[in-house]
């Protein structure tokens, strides 16, 4: 090694005997010169994540897990790990206060923030907390009151996910006192379980929203205050189901791309059908038709193509252009298309579209 | 001009690789390599079109010049990736085949087809 330095594979030898050894520090020297002289090992960055992991520096760990589904997104076993990095990071961050209880009340009131961080609020919205991402950020604030970045974050979230938010900063002065009071619509019940939904809570909506149309024609006002906040649903604007989407499933679509949108990266989501009806729209600009008509031409030709060169069926197209990705996904009877930064990590991206898919699936 | 000799490493270096051509813009292929039977020459003057429609819709939406495309089906994956501004390399895998392996061996072609092609 000392006649050549730059001898990666040399180094990660080296590393993998210091694992062997127990000596995690050495082993990750080793692991990091790997990657200095080759940023693409991906051996090294699998090798990298579980030595973070056993260091429990779970950021790290979910860091270079991220950068080993970028550059092979096909990998099957790295997102189960990732997952773990991420449920560890998060039980971590959640349990900090409480190892932190020697904490005087007045120190709990000097740093209301406790560990709030941007890195933590991420993890809350890689998990789809989107509450505690936006309390996070918050509380950053109030401690940083210039940390540009978390404001920037806040603003973003916020304007993605108007009508789930649940927390403002002037939500107390906007509503008077008996005009917050619980409400058991689905919206109200999307802030009391903090817009983290499992399937069970999907299913609850969709029953609501069922007793809700038989019941509550004043729904419809509530509809119409969604749409001027930014979401679009076409279907909406009849009580009756339009195209191949019922009301209900419209109403897990609506959840479902909220928290999609809702992921770092991600500028917008829409849902259309096959014949060009905008079904769900989340995200910046999403009174923008002539994008979804763009899109949705390519998603067309290209099934044409595919089914031309017996190909089978279009599945997904994906466009990587210079400040951004188009991806198109064939997604419950329509086309789910999502627009982001060129930044995103594709395998979570994926992770996050498997998850929304099966959500749909059993809803459908 | 020795596309054959870049097209054949890409094909042998990617697990899954059944096929892969360098296509003018125009949809007319340079240079072409496959396994079996797998028409790759159809497929990459096919999908041409599709290209010049995502470049108009990454452009129109400020999201700049595009770079690459990648169309999954019920029986294969296609990467494209554009060489300079007139022509794209197509590379075909089976469904189980390395994606990431093949979006990384494309890059490494990209400025040997540009140097090639003066």
């Amino acid at each position: 090694m000392d006649k050549n330095p730059d001898y990666s594979n040399g180094h990660l030898v080296l590393g993998r005997i210091y694992q062997g050894q127990a000596k995690l520090d050495d082993a990750i020297f080793e692991f990091k010169k790997v990657l200095e002289l080759d940023v693409e090992n991906l051996m090294a960055h699998v090798l990298l994540g579980s030595l973070f992991m056993q260091k429990s520096d779970f950021k790290a760990a979910i860091d270079e897990y991220q950068a080993v589904l970028t550059l092979n997104p096909d990998d099957d076993e790295t997102p189960k790990l990732l997952k773990v990095a991420i449920e560890k990071a998060a039980n971590a961050t959640q349990s900090a206060p409480s190892e932190g209880s020697k904490e005087t009340p007045n120190e709990k009131e000097s740093n209301p923030g406790g560990m709030a961080s941007v890195t933590m609020a991420e993890l809350y919205l890689k998990q789809g907390h989107l509450d505690k991402a936006i309390e996070t950020y918050e509380e950053l604030l109030k401690k940083e009151p210039n940390h540009v970045a978390a404001r920037q974050k806040l603003t973003d979230l916020k304007k993605k996910i108007p009508d789930l938010s649940g927390s403002t900063p002037n939500k107390a002065e906007a509503a008077p006192a008996d005009s917050v009071k619980p409400e058991k619509g689905k919206s109200a019940h999307f802030k009391e379980k903090g817009a983290k939904f499992s399937d069970d809570d999907i299913l609850q909506v969709m029953s609501m929203n069922r007793s809700d149309n038989e019941a509550k024609p004043a729904e419809k006002s509530k509809q119409a205050e969604t749409k001027s906040l930014g979401e679009k649903t076409t279907s909406e604007s009849n009580s009756d189901p339009t195209g191949p989407y019922s009301a209900a499933q419209i109403e897990v679509l609506k959840v479902v791309l909220a928290e999609l949108a809702a992921i770092t990266g991600i500028r917008r989501c829409f849902l259309t059908s096959l014949d060009g009806i905008g079904v769900v729209s989340v995200g910046e600009n999403s009174n923008n038709d002539s994008f979804e008509k763009q899109v949705l031409t390519i998603f067309n030709e290209t099934n044409q193509s595919a089914v031309k060169l017996s190909q089978g069926s279009l599945k997904q197209v994906l466009v990587t252009a210079e400040t951004g990705l188009i991806l198109l996904v064939s997604f419950a009877g329509g086309v789910l298309v999502v627009l982001t930064d060129h930044q995103i990590n594709l395998g979570m991206l994926r992770l996050a579209m498997d998850g929304a898919a099966k959500k749909i699936e059993k809803a459908g | 001009m020795d596309f054959k000799k870049i097209l054949e490493e890409i094909l042998e270096n990617v697990e899954g690789a059944i096929g892969a051509s360098l296509v003018g813009m125009d949809g007319i292929v340079i240079d072409q390599v496959a396994h079996n039977s797998f028409d790759i020459n159809s497929v990459g003057a096919e999908y041409s079109s599709i290209i010049k429609n995502a470049m108009k819709a990454s452009s129109n939406f400020g999201l700049g010049n595009t770079a690459e495309i990648l169309i999954t089906t019920d029986k294969a994956t296609m990467i494209m990736m554009l060489v300079g501004k007139n022509y794209f390399v197509a590379l075909a895998l089976s469904l189980d085949g390395n994606l990431g392996r093949g979006r990384l061996e494309l890059k490494k072609a990209i400025p040997k087809f540009e140097k090639e092609l003066g």
